[in-house]
């Protein structure tokens, strides 16, 4: 049994997580559509149908975690998307095409997209098991005022956390660009 | 025991977002001392194509509408310099005249490229640096093709299409280096120690023979 004070933190970071990547993806949409292209996955004529389909698949399962609609379908989803991600990260980075963009816009600015490194996997596999987790079966409680207050700070923290961790991500990146290999 | 129990996880939870701040400008402060620290040298990326390539030729209209060939076997002519720029990034301006008077002093085939923003706004940018007299393209497949990553950057391709040198340029000393990588034929410093023979014939041995 899962206590509903966890579920709920688990579900506002995840909806603030597909909210703004499916921000980012939609604001820069050329970008992201030359990112996707760079994966070398999808036929030409299925890209553009694709990075529609990637961003509004996001901004739904957002939209589902921050009202808890059908959260047994949400968590699935979201893990499968996820999942979905860090197969095609796999794919190119077994192909050797460690230079492309990651497309996960998470950086925010135009150019601080991410190469794709092991490191990804590694983010997306966490992700999934936190997806997972909110599947699991609760108990209804009444929240009182010391759980609303873990509840704000804890999110403040994941999410601290989770750019803190991005960052260091961009930074690996930055050092990886400096050293030439012979 | 109750109430100390809750002002004591309050606290915690001050000390713990406290914490995390500092973690996070932590590693976004190692994130800005990696761009703000210019290695000596041109830097250049390890992604893209490499030095020593042959460059795929691109035709690319100008923003005055003519055809620009960039790269390829068949260019011919002499050495073009392609610089990579942008109207919203400060440095590049900067470095604009500097470029100018290297392309006349090495006889190089300068040509600005730029990519995004709108076509007026690159015509008034080419027109408030007197750039009137180069080919000035815009084109997002030229900097994806060279993995042009940051700005102001640099690309020098010899007359046989090969790729001599390519890097972000911040300073007349960058883009000195990248002539410099053309004119000795070594791309890096790093290859240049490595190219050193490891073990020097010792004179001892040069007597005996």
């Amino acid at each position: 049994m899962l206590d509903p004070l966890l579920l709920q933190i688990l579900s506002l970071a995840f909806s603030l997580l597909f909210i703004t990547a499916a921000w980012h993806k939609i604001t820069a949409f050329e970008q992201f559509r030359v990112a996707l292209s760079e994966y070398q996955l999808l036929p030409q004529p299925m890209l553009t149908p694709f990075a529609v389909l990637f961003p509004a698949t996001e901004l739904l399962l957002g939209i589902s975690w921050l009202l808890s609609v059908s959260p047994l379908a949400t968590a699935a989803v979201s893990a499968g998307l996820l999942a979905l991600y860090a197969l095609a990260i796999a794919i190119n980075l077994l192909r050797g095409r460690v230079h492309i963009g990651c497309g996960c816009g998470a950086a925010g600015t135009a150019s601080g997209d991410q190469p794709l490194s092991g490191w990804l996997i590694v983010r997306n596999s966490i992700l999934i098991v936190a997806a997972l987790v909110c599947s699991l079966p609760t108990y209804a409680r009444d929240f009182t005022l010391a759980d609303y207050l873990t509840l704000g700070a804890g999110l403040v923290v994941v999410l601290l956390l989770y750019s803190a961790a991005t960052q260091l991500l961009t930074n690996l990146s930055a050092i990886r660009l400096w050293r030439v290999r012979a | 025991m109750n109430e100390a129990l809750l002002i004591s996880n309050l606290i915690l939870w001050i000390l713990v977002i406290a914490l995390s701040v500092i973690v996070f400008a932590l590693a976004r402060q190692v994130g800005i001392l990696h761009e703000r620290v210019a290695p000596a040298g041109a830097l250049m990326p390890t992604n893209g194509p490499k030095v020593g390539e042959l460059t795929e030729q691109m035709a690319i209209p100008d923003i005055k509408g003519a055809e620009i060939l960039i790269g390829g076997e068949h260019q011919g002519g002499p050495t073009t310099l392609v610089m990579f720029l942008s109207p919203t990034c400060p440095v590049c301006k900067n470095l604009v005249p500097t470029v100018r008077s290297l392309a006349n002093r090495e006889k190089l085939r300068l040509v600005f490229a730029s990519d995004g923003d709108t076509p007026e706004r690159h015509l008034a940018y080419s027109k408030d640096l007197g750039l009137d007299a180069y080919p000035y393209v815009v084109s997002q497949s030229l900097g994806l093709t060279y993995a042009v990553s940051k700005l102001p950057f640099a690309v020098l391709i010899g007359s046989d299409g090969i790729l001599k040198s390519k890097g972000l340029v911040n300073t007349r000393e960058h883009l000195e280096s990248l002539m410099e990588a053309m004119d000795t034929g070594v791309a890096t410093l790093q290859e240049y120690v490595e190219s050193l023979d490891p073990s020097p014939v010792s004179p001892i041995e040069e007597h005996t023979s």
